[in-house]
């Protein structure tokens, strides 16, 4: 069950970043025959990365513990000490930015150039602060894994 | 709505804002909760009673500083979306505005666990 959970979390993550594309190139291309898609792609940004919130921060409070103790003690304590701590506060600004999309894209981007705007550059901000977190996350993964392999010693 | 531009050199700033009332209190709310968030991060990582007290709230301090962070974005949103403070923040503007928060947000945290 837990890796299920830890699966689903970057998983989730990355059909966020999808979706962010998808709201990026619609609302660069706005016009009304897209209005419906451009709402749908926002939507599904900030449900993916609330979902991505919640599996992880699940994971995070009942599972995490031991692979911290584990990082901590083998070669690469910094995947937690640095990469963990960042990517765990870092995140919320991302969910802020991705419950701000259905938000924005409530105008009609054709004829407003600031909503078509701050759409793309809030999608665009989705994308790369999302691919800091997997990016991150696969240190801290790593991490966990070199520090079992040497059997959890220094 | 007529937009004016004001032109220097290769930048073209739009000097009124286009979008809606709700999106431009949301859209600023959203900036300032960015940077609040790595404010709260600072203090909260160096104050070992406010840890505590957040972890009381909740469980694990982590949740409690979510919960707070939405309440801000929400609350803020909301409360600028009653008035017309953010209309005068021309698009330009608040497209920097979240470019700047968001960089500067992650880069404070980042800078912060580099450092302690």
């Amino acid at each position: 069950m837990s890796d299920l959970i830890l699966f689903a979390h970057p998983t989730f993550g990355v059909l966020g970043i999808m979706a962010a594309v998808w709201v990026f190139v619609e609302a660069l291309n706005a016009d009304v025959a897209n209005r419906g898609r451009i709402r749908t792609a926002a939507w599904a940004v900030a449900a993916c990365i609330v979902a991505s919130y919640l599996v992880g921060g699940y994971w995070y409070v009942n599972y995490y513990y031991t692979e911290k103790v584990v990082i901590l003690k083998g070669p690469w304590p910094f995947a937690h000490n640095f990469f963990m701590e960042t990517k765990e506060h870092v995140f919320f600004g991302l969910l802020v930015l991705a419950l701000l999309l259905p938000i924005v894209v409530r105008q009609n981007l054709a004829k407003s150039w600031g909503a078509r705007a701050v759409t793309m550059t809030v999608a665009a901000l989705v994308m790369l602060n999302a691919l800091a977190m997997e990016g991150a996350g696969a240190v801290i993964n790593h991490g966990a894994k070199i520090a079992l392999q040497l059997g959890g010693t220094k | 709505m007529t937009t004016e531009t004001a032109s220097s050199g290769l930048r073209v700033e739009r000097t009124e804002s286009t979008l809606d009332r709700v999106s431009s209190a949301f859209a600023t709310s959203a900036a300032v909760t960015i940077l609040f968030n790595a404010v709260l991060t600072i203090v909260k990582d160096s104050s070992e009673p406010l840890t505590a007290f957040m972890a009381k709230l909740t469980g694990p301090h982590w949740i409690t500083h979510g919960v707070i962070v939405l309440a801000v974005f929400l609350i803020l949103g909301w409360i600028l979306a009653r008035s017309d403070a953010t209309r005068t923040i021309s698009d330009t503007r608040l497209v920097e505005l979240l470019v700047a928060s968001t960089v500067l947000g992650g880069g404070v945290i980042a800078t912060w666990f580099l450092l302690v």
